[in-house]
C-alpha cells in the first residue's frame, strides 16, 4: 500500500500562489462573501503564510511557505473527532466524511497547523463561478469541516483507469492540483515509501524539515528550506 | 451506442454532481439557450483541448478541460517549452471569462448615455462611414488607436490597419513593445532575451520578472537554474517582493533613482577602466561625453547622497558587474513607471554598452520578425504621452480606437481623462466587458473569449523561437461577439478597397504565420519529442525524417499539439550601435533627493502583484478575494509600513487608517511589514474599479500626482506623497521602547 505525501522545495517556489488557486478552482472551495471573509471565515485548503522574517533592514529576507493540510501520520485532528468524520485511510490520506460530520469544531481546534476550515453557509458561489465547477468534487454542506484531501478524487480516478487499462498506477497518474500546476515545479508528490519515486527521492535532502515536527504529528508534508549565501 | 466502465463511472458521478448543484443550475446566466439542455442533462462526458493564455506576455499553452464541449478548468500544457505545465493564478481563474455575467454579448451603441444592442452590420456600418468621414476630410491625424495586446500578429496587424489607413498615431501597448522603447530609440534594436547560458550575473531593475514580465513562468524556471549554478543576483527594487526575498542581493530603491544608481555603476567600472573599450570605441556614439558626465556627477559619494544607498554598496555592486564576464543589466516595462523612465532606461542601457551587452542575446533568422520591427526608430513610436498631449491640446483628438486597454484605471487622473474622453466625438471599443474607458464608447463591438478565437502567440524571449496556437475550444462563440482581427481587416478593405490583402480574415492571416513556420522546414510540434543529435546531423545534411506533406495536413498537426518551437534555433550576440542624443545631462538626471521631506509625510510606494496584469483582476473572483490573502485583508486596500517608521508616527498594526493625498482621503488597513523601506506605504494596484468586475478596495493610482514618464508616457507608481491622518511624531523615547499609540493610551 503506498503512502502518499509532498515534497515542497521552498528554494523553487516563487510564492505565486498558483496552488492556491488551482486548488480553491479543484475543490470548489466556497468564496464566501465579503463581510465573512472580514470575520476570518474566508475558506482556503492551502495558503500562503510568512513564516519568518530574518535579518534587519535592509539585509532583510522573508521566509514564506505554502501551508495546506500535512496529513499527519499521527493525525492530532482524529483523536478529537466525536463522531470519527475523519480518520486516516491506510494510503496515509487524512479524510473526511462529510455526512459524519456534526460540525462540532474539535478537529479544528485540535490541528495545530489551523489547516481546517468550517463552512458556516451553504455553499454559493459567485455566478461568475458556476460553471467552472470541478464535477468530480461535490460542494460540502454547511456545518461541516472541510480541508485539504490531496485531491483524492484524481485518485479515485486515477485507479479507475490504471485498472481499465490493466496496469499499476503511475506516479504521474495521481498529482494533486497544486502540485500539477506549480509553474517552478517546487512540489513534489507520491509514495513515500517508494524509494524509486520522485517524491522520495527528494525527500533525502538535507535540508528537509516539517512543521511543528515536536508535537510528534509526523506530517506527511515535507519542506525543503531556502538555501541562502 | 458503446459504453465502457470508465464512461459509466463517469456518467454516474456526473449524475450525482448534477443533483448536487442542479439547485443552483437555475440561478445560471448567460449561457445561450442552444447549451443549456447539455448542462442540464448532459452525460458528462470530458474531453480536452489545447489553445493558449492571452491574460499576459507570457503565452502559456493550456490544456481546457470540457465537460459536454463545455469548458470549465485551464491547465498548463506540460509540452509547451514556455510553461512545462504550469500556470499562473490568472491562467487558472481565465475560463470563467467565457461565462462572465458582465460580458457584452452583442455590439452596443450608446443611445442617450445608455447601451443598447444593436446588430453586427449596424456597429460595423457605423464605424467605417465615421473612420470614411475622417479620411475625407483628411483628419487622420486625429485619429488615435490604442491596442494593447500580448500578441504580436495581431500587433502587426495593427500596424498594417495604421498604414494602410494613414491613421498614424498607433499606440501598441504590449509588454514587450514597451519595454523596447528605450531599446528603439537608443540603438534601433532591442535584445530578444537574456542569454541565461553565457550571463553570469543579473543586475535586476525593477522587473518583477517572476511576477510581472515577458515571460514570469519561464523565468521562475530560468532563474531557479542560474541561481543553481551559483550565479548571483542583484534586485534594485522599491519592494521586497517574495520573489526578491530568495535573491542574494536586494538594494532598496526607488524606481526614479534606477538611472543614478546604473551612472554610479557605471562610474566604478569606467574608473576601474574594466570596460569593453573597443566595443564603446565602434559601437557608442558620443562615449566620450558620456565618459565625462559619469565622471564628475556619479561618483559613489554623490550617489549615496542622492539614492541613500552606500558608497560601499555601490562600488560592491559595480565590481560584481565589471568581474562578470557576461553581466546583464536587465529592465523592462515596470522600470518606466515614473517621471524619470525612459531616461533612468537610457542610463542602464548605457551601462550594458559598458560590457558589450554581453549577457544578452538575439535570435538568428527570427521567423516572427515583422516587417518593419525598426518603424519605431524611424517614426518616434507613438505613446501615450502623445496621446496625453493630444488629449489637452486645443487641436483635440477626432476619434479614438480602443482595443484591449483599460488605460482610464491605470491612469491618475481618470478625472480629467474622463473630461477629455467625452469630448471626443467618436469613441469604438472592442473591449468584451464595459470597464473604466470603454464606458466613454460610443460603439463597443466586443471581442470574443479567448476561448473562442484563433490566434498565433509568437516569442523569442527564452531564446528560442516559439510558437503557440491560441484556438476555439467550442464549437462556435457563445454570443454576437465578433473577432477584432476579422473587424479590423474588414475595416482595411471598407476604408481602403484598392488595398492588396492576401488575406480575407484574421484566421487567414493567422494561418498566414503558421505558412511561414511551414515552409522554413525548421523546428519541431509540441507534442513531438527533441529530435537526437543524429537526426540533427542527417537534417543538416539534407536528410528529412518529416512525415508531414500539405499545409493543411501540418495545420492540423499543428493544432493537435497546440504550437511549434525551435530547439536547435541558432542565436547570435546582441552587439547594437547606441547614440543617446542630448540625454546625459544634468537636467534628465536631476539629482532631486526624493526621500521624504517632513516626518509625516511618506512616499506613496504603488506595487503590482501577479494576480493582476492592468487591471484585470476584478473580474475573477477567485482572484479578488485571494488578493490580500497574505495579510488577511479580503477586498479591501491595505498598506504596507515599516514598523519603526509606523512606531515614530504612532500607528498600529492592523488598523484602519485614513491616508490623504493632494487629491483627497482614502481609507487602507495598515499592516507591519518590516522589509519596506522606511518612509515608504507600500500599496497594491488592482483593487477600486468603479465599474468593471468587483468594485471592492480603492484604486491608490487615482490619489497620485499626475506624473508620467515624458516619454513612454507611462504613470509613475511611487512619487506622491501621503499623510496618515492622526498620525503624530512620537517623542523619541516612546519610539525607542518601541510603543503605539494605542499603547500609550492603554497605559495612559
Amino acid at each position: 500500500m503506498p503512502r502518499y505525501g509532498m515534497v515542497i522545495d521552498l528554494n523553487k517556489c516563487n510564492n505565486c500562489e498558483a496552488c492556491v488557486t488551482a486548488c480553491k478552482l479543484e475543490n470548489n472551495v466556497q468564496i464566501v462573501s465579503k463581510e465573512n471573509a472580514e470575520m476570518g471565515r474566508a475558506m482556503f485548503w492551502i495558503k500562503m503564510l510568512i513564516k519568518n522574517y530574518s535579518g534587519n533592514y535592509p539585509d532583510i529576507r522573508s521566509e514564506s511557505l505554502p501551508v495546506s493540510c500535512m496529513q499527519c501520520d499521527e493525525p492530532s485532528c482524529i483523536k478529537v473527532c466525536p463522531v470519527r468524520a475523519t480518520y486516516k485511510r491506510d494510503d496515509g490520506i487524512v479524510a473526511q466524511i462529510y455526512p459524519q460530520c456534526i460540525g462540532c469544531r474539535y478537529c479544528m481546534a485540535n490541528c495545530p497547523y489551523t489547516a481546517k476550515v468550517f463552512n458556516w453557509f451553504k455553499d454559493e458561489q459567485p455566478v461568475e463561478n458556476e460553471k467552472t465547477y470541478n464535477p468530480d468534487v461535490s460542494v460540502r454542506p454547511k456545518g461541516v469541516v472541510e480541508k485539504c484531501t490531496f485531491c483524492i478524487h484524481r485518485l479515485q480516478k486515477a485507479k479507475e483507469q490504471a485498472k481499465a487499462e490493466h496496469r499499476k498506477i503511475r506516479e504521474e497518474d495521481y498529482q494533486p492540483a497544486c502540485a500539477e500546476v506549480c509553474p517552478s515545479h517546487a512540489i513534489y508528490f507520491g509514495d513515500l515509501d517508494d524509494p524509486s519515486s520522485k517524491v522520495s527521492k527528494v525527500m533525502r535532502d538535507y535540508r528537509k524539515f516539517t512543521l511543528q515536527e515536536e508535537l510528534g504529528t509526523k506530517p506527511k508534508v515535507y519542506y525543503l528550506s531556502a538555501m541562502t549565501e | 451506442m458503446d459504453i465502457n466502465r470508465r464512461d459509466f463511472v463517469k456518467l454516474l458521478g456526473g449524475s450525482l454532481f448534477g443533483l448536487a448543484v442542479g439547485s443552483a443550475a437555475g440561478a445560471i446566466l448567460k449561457l445561450p439557450d442552444s447549451a443549456k439542455p447539455i448542462l442540464y442533462t448532459g452525460p458528462r462526458i470530458e474531453s480536452w483541448k489545447l489553445t493558449a493564455c492571452t491574460k499576459c506576455p507570457g503565452g502559456c499553452s493550456l490544456r481546457i478541460r470540457l465537460i459536454d464541449g463545455l469548458p470549465v478548468q485551464a491547465f498548463g500544457n506540460p509540452k509547451s517549452p514556455v510553461n512545462k505545465g504550469g500556470i499562473c493564478p490568472l491562467g487558472l481563474a481565465s475560463v470563467a471569462d467565457l461565462y462572465h455575467p458582465a460580458r457584452l454579448t452583442s455590439p452596443v451603441k450608446k443611445v442617450n448615455g445608455e447601451f443598447k444592442p444593436i446588430s453586427y452590420n449596424e456597429a460595423f456600418n457605423t464605424l467605417s462611414n465615421n473612420l470614411k468621414k475622417i479620411i475625407s476630410n483628411k483628419k487622420q491625424d486625429k485619429v488615435f488607436i490604442v491596442a494593447q495586446t500580448e500578441s504580436k500578429l495581431r500587433s502587426d496587424l495593427f500596424k498594417t490597419f495604421s498604414d494602410t489607413t494613414g491613421f498614424n498615431n498607433l499606440i501598441l501597448d504590449s509588454f514587450e513593445e514597451t519595454s523596447a522603447i528605450p531599446f528603439m530609440k537608443a540603438a534601433g534594436e532591442a535584445p530578444d532575451f537574456i542569454d541565461f547560458d553565457k550571463c553570469d550575473y543579473l543586475l535586476n531593475f525593477g522587473s518583477q520578472m517572476t511576477e510581472i514580465s515577458q515571460n514570469p513562468l519561464y523565468f521562475m524556471r530560468k532563474i531557479n537554474d542560474f541561481r543553481a549554478k551559483g550565479n548571483k543576483i542583484t534586485a534594485v527594487q522599491p519592494k521586497l517582493t517574495p520573489s526578491v526575498s530568495k535573491l542574494d542581493d536586494w538594494i532598496p530603491l526607488q524606481p526614479n533613482q534606477f538611472g543614478i544608481f546604473a551612472l554610479g555603476i557605471a562610474y566604478v567600472l569606467i574608473k576601474d577602466e574594466q570596460y569593453e573599450k573597443n566595443f564603446v570605441e565602434k559601437n557608442f556614439t558620443g562615449f566620450d561625453d558620456f565618459k565625462k558626465f559619469v565622471l564628475e556627477n556619479f561618483v559613489p559619494d554623490n550617489v549615496e547622497k542622492l539614492t541613500g544607498i552606500s558608497s560601499d554598496k555601490i562600488i560592491e555592486t559595480g565590481k560584481k558587474f565589471e568581474k562578470a564576464s557576461a553581466p546583464v543589466a536587465y529592465f523592462d516595462e515596470s522600470a518606466l513607471y515614473n517621471s524619470n523612465g525612459t531616461n533612468n532606461a537610457y542610463a542602464i542601457i548605457a551601462l550594458n554598452a559598458l560590457k558589450s551587452f554581453g549577457g544578452y542575446g538575439k535570435v538568428k533568422a527570427n521567423p516572427f520578425t515583422s516587417k518593419d520591427k525598426n518603424e519605431a526608430k524611424q517614426n518616434e513610436a507613438t505613446t501615450y504621452a502623445k496621446l496625453n498631449e493630444q488629449l489637452s491640446s486645443s487641436n483635440g483628438i477626432d476619434a479614438l480606437i480602443i482595443s484591449g486597454s483599460n488605460f482610464v484605471f491605470n491612469n491618475p487622473n481618470p478625472d480629467g481623462l474622463k473630461k477629455q474622453l467625452s469630448n471626443i466625438p467618436f469613441i469604438v471599443s472592442f473591449s468584451s466587458f464595459v470597464d473604466e474607458t470603454s464606458e466613454f464608447a460610443n460603439l463597443i463591438i466586443p471581442d470574443h473569449c479567448y476561448l473562442e478565437r484563433l490566434d498565433l502567440l509568437t516569442d523569442v524571449s527564452t531564446g528560442l523561437p516559439i510558437a503557440t496556437l491560441v484556438q476555439p475550444v467550442i464549437d462556435k462563440p457563445f454570443f454576437k461577439t465578433a473577432d477584432t482581427g476579422d473587424v479590423i481587416i474588414s475595416l482595411m478593405k471598407e476604408l481602403k478597397p484598392d488595398a492588396k490583402l492576401s488575406y480575407r480574415n484574421y484566421s487567414d492571416y493567422v494561418k498566414l504565420a503558421a505558412k511561414k513556420i511551414y515552409s522554413g522546414k525548421e523546428g519541431i510540434l509540441m507534442n513531438q519529442n527533441k529530435p537526437t543529435v543524429i537526426e540533427k546531423g542527417l537534417k543538416q545534411i539534407g536528410w528529412s525524417t518529416d512525415q508531414i506533406g500539405s499545409f493543411d495536413d501540418y495545420w492540423d498537426s499543428l493544432s493537435d499539439a497546440g504550437g511549434w518551437w525551435n530547439p536547435y534555433g541558432e542565436i547570435s550576440a546582441f552587439n547594437p550601435k547606441i547614440e543617446f542624443k542630448n540625454i546625459f545631462d544634468e537636467k534628465s538626471f536631476s539629482m532631486i533627493n526624493t526621500s521624504s521631506q517632513s516626518k509625516t509625510k511618506l512616499r506613496l510606494n504603488i506595487f503590482k502583484r501577479n494576480l493582476d496584469y492592468k487591471g484585470n483582476m476584478s473580474i475573477y473572483p477567485v482572484l479578488v478575494e485571494q488578493f490580500g490573502n497574505f495579510w488577511n485583508a479580503y477586498y479591501k486596500l491595505w498598506a504596507e509600513i515599516n514598523p519603526q517608521t509606523a512606531r515614530s508616527l504612532s500607528l498600529s498594526d492592523r488598523s484602519k487608517i485614513i491616508l490623504k493625498t493632494s487629491k483627497g482621503k482614502f481609507t487602507a488597513f495598515l499592516v507591519y511589514n518590516p522589509s519596506v523601506i522606511p518612509g515608504n506605504l507600500d500599496v497594491p494596484f488592482g483593487l477600486g474599479h468603479t465599474v468593471l468586475g468587483d468594485t471592492c478596495g480603492v484604486n491608490p493610482l487615482y490619489y497620485s500626482d499626475n506624473k508620467f514618464d515624458l516619454v513612454s508616457g507611462l504613470p509613475s507608481f511611487s512619487e506622491s506623497s501621503v499623510e496618515v491622518e492622526g498620525a503624530q511624531v512620537r517623542s523619541g523615547l516612546m519610539s525607542a521602547l518601541g510603543l503605539t499609540g494605542q499603547k500609550q493610551l492603554a497605559e495612559n
